[in-house]
């Protein structure tokens, strides 16, 4: 036999994405504008001294990759998810909607500087972005829900939809803003990575690790949910609940991505194409390899976003969708 | 315990947007027998199918799996006593052969679903068993109509289930692989299998079925051997006018022919 996935395939597999992970997490936090020397990150380290190059390295440079690779991790994770649960290989973290409820509640918060809500860790964009992106999922779920089943495509069409409307509702808003209103708003609107210490960090997590932590679990259960909802049930699937787990996972995780850097495209649609492509279907070696593969890739664009117009940088969001639009293009014809 | 492997008491059951009604369905399936679902289109042979299988819930009635009421079970407790195959399966990737065979093991697996040597070793069997062995590593969109059958019937079939529920699985074969599919079916009887199959096609039913049962508008109207219900009496009902019986010439099965209203053959078949 060819073979069939067993966990030491799995984990070696794992291991060679690891491995490209790990290398982007070494390599990216010493390219920048600045120049950062791993010599005298390591002297200052062990010598208690504290070099402006030592505190970009620490507070800026290290948050920074960190957090690219866990949301390009959770993008890539969550479009994994949703293009099996929906059963459409175009959907993305975005196609519920979630996104342009996180964006509407992050340009109404810029909307009103006033209102600087925060909580924990969270600033007031952060906060608002979250809100919005948890009522779009939770409206969206109830709209789907029927009494037997979930269906998909009412999924489909209801985010689609309310994505539309939080898109009107975004144009209402810059309508009403001030020109240095509307710069904030373009900035958060582009998606970006530009944070400084470790708080934003602190803010993902909480949200990251259970949302992460519901997919994975269902992931032995997302091949036999490829082969139609009925035939999963005669295999012993029980898809209502794997459907609802796998909404509610990939909703927090693609919530807190979104509330963090905002709408970053492309990396939740071509990652896990990607990598079906590289290491076949199976969704035990898809979710996982996806994650470490959406966040070196990520990590990879924001140091090309860092660097290409140094010393000022490029919104991450046009890096990767300019990465990422030729190559589904490319993937698109390659299938005819 | 009874004989029967699943007992279906006085089902109901209806869809909701157009009011269609399955009603007071019952039925006994005894293990080491095929039982063939026939009757015309929208009769509620895939209805009672699925809700056989416990994926559509009856509005009344009791379904019984091994004595116990399968609502009291969890969906991969039934999957190892039942084996379900839809009709028009569609992946969403494509997978494999062996890999969507290993997918009928899922239900005795743990955790991710990672195979050990017992559940390789069944895999491997239900491959050659069903005869896809040779092309195991291909994918599903290199396969052919029978093959891509027999296929999700050995995936089924890795399920290791005590009934197997099949829904039109020779709709769209060739003549050749249609009786291979039930050839391969009957194979799996002697060992103590039970199985329901729907199908429209009404001789390979009686060469293959130890029992048939006739559909109708929501209800069972007929049930027995293929000699009491292939009749002229009873099927002239179901299909009126369409229907010319006859008798297997080699098997002595009762067999069914299609009338045709046309004006150009004569009784000898000659044209005119």
């Amino acid at each position: 036999m060819r073979g069939l996935v067993t966990r030491r395939y799995l984990i070696l597999l794992s291991m060679a994405y690891l491995l490209l992970a790990l290398l982007a997490l070494l390599i990216a936090p010493f390219i920048g504008g600045e120049t950062v020397r791993v010599r005298q990150v390591v002297h200052d380290v062990f010598h208690h001294t504290w070099n402006i190059q030592t505190e970009i390295f620490f507070y800026q440079r290290i948050p920074r990759v960190l957090l690219a690779f866990l949301v390009g991790g959770s993008l890539a994770l969550a479009g994994s998810v949703f293009q099996v649960i929906l059963r459409n290989p175009l959907a993305t973290p975005y196609t519920l909607g979630v996104t342009g409820g996180g964006a509407l509640g992050a340009v109404i918060a810029i909307l009103t500087p006033g209102l600087s809500l925060t909580w924990g860790p969270f600033s007031s964009v952060q906060l608002t972005a979250l809100l919005g992106a948890g009522l779009t999922l939770g409206l969206i779920y109830g709209l789907a829900r029927r009494s037997k089943s979930i269906s998909t495509n009412t999924l489909l069409l209801a985010g689609v939809t309310v994505g539309i409307l939080c898109g009107a509702l975004i144009l209402f808003v810059r309508y009403l803003a001030s020109p240095h209103l509307l710069v904030a708003m373009d900035h958060w609107l582009m998606g970006g990575l530009d944070i400084v210490g470790y708080r934003s960090l602190a803010a993902l997590l909480p949200l990251l690790l259970p949302g992460a932590g519901m997919l994975f679990m269902q992931m032995g259960s997302y091949n036999l949910l490829a082969l139609g909802e009925e035939m999963a049930l005669g295999y012993g699937v029980d898809v209502i609940s794997v459907q609802r787990l796998s909404l509610i996972g990939g909703g927090l995780v693609t919530a807190a991505a979104v509330s963090i850097a905002g709408p970053i495209g492309f990396v939740g649609l071509l990652v896990p194409h990607a990598i079906r492509r590289l290491s076949g279907f199976d969704h035990r070696i898809l979710l996982p390899a996806s994650f470490l593969a959406g966040g070196t890739l990520l990590v990879a664009c924001d140091t090309i976003a860092r660097t290409l117009v140094a010393p000022t940088e490029m919104p991450v969001g046009i890096i990767t969708a300019l990465v990422g639009g030729p190559f589904f293009i490319y993937l698109l014809f390659r299938k005819k | 315990m009874s004989n029967s492997l699943l007992e279906i008491e006085n089902i109901s059951y209806t869809y909701t947007q157009t009011e269609w009604q399955l009603r007071d369905i019952s039925l006994r399936v005894n293990a080491g027998e095929i039982m063939g679902v026939i009757g015309p289109n929208g009769a509620g042979k895939s209805t009672l199918l699925k809700i056989a299988a416990g994926i559509l819930k009856p509005d009344a009635g009791s379904i019984m799996l091994l004595d116990e009421p399968i609502q009291n079970l969890e969906r991969r407790r039934i999957a190892r006593i039942l084996g379900y195959l839809p009709q028009n399966v569609t992946s969403l990737f494509d997978y494999r052969a062996e890999e969507v065979v290993a997918m009928g093991r899922y239900a005795h697996a743990r955790g991710l679903g990672f195979l050990d040597h017992n559940d390789i070793a069944v895999t491997k069997r239900c491959l050659e068993q069903t005869q896809t062995m040779e092309f195991r590593d291909r994918s599903l969109s290199h396969l052919s109509g029978g093959e891509r059958q027999r296929v999700l019937l050995a995936s089924v079939l890795a399920q290791e289930p005590k009934i197997l529920l099949l829904d039109e699985p020779t709709a769209g074969l060739d003549l050749h692989h249609q009786v291979r599919f039930f050839e391969l079916l009957a194979q799996q009887v002697p060992q103590g299998l039970a199985v329901v199959v729907v199908t429209h096609d009404l001789n390979l039913a009686s060469l293959f079925c130890d029992c048939l049962v006739l559909m109708q508008a929501g209800k069972i109207i007929h049930q027995g051997t293929a000699d009491q219900v292939i009749q002229e009496s009873i099927l002239g009902t179901v299909y009126p006018g369409n229907i010319y019986i006859d008798t297997h010439p080699v098997h002595g099965q009762p067999m069914v022919l299609p009338l045709a209203k046309r004006n150009d053959i004569d009784k000898e078949g000659d044209p005119a």
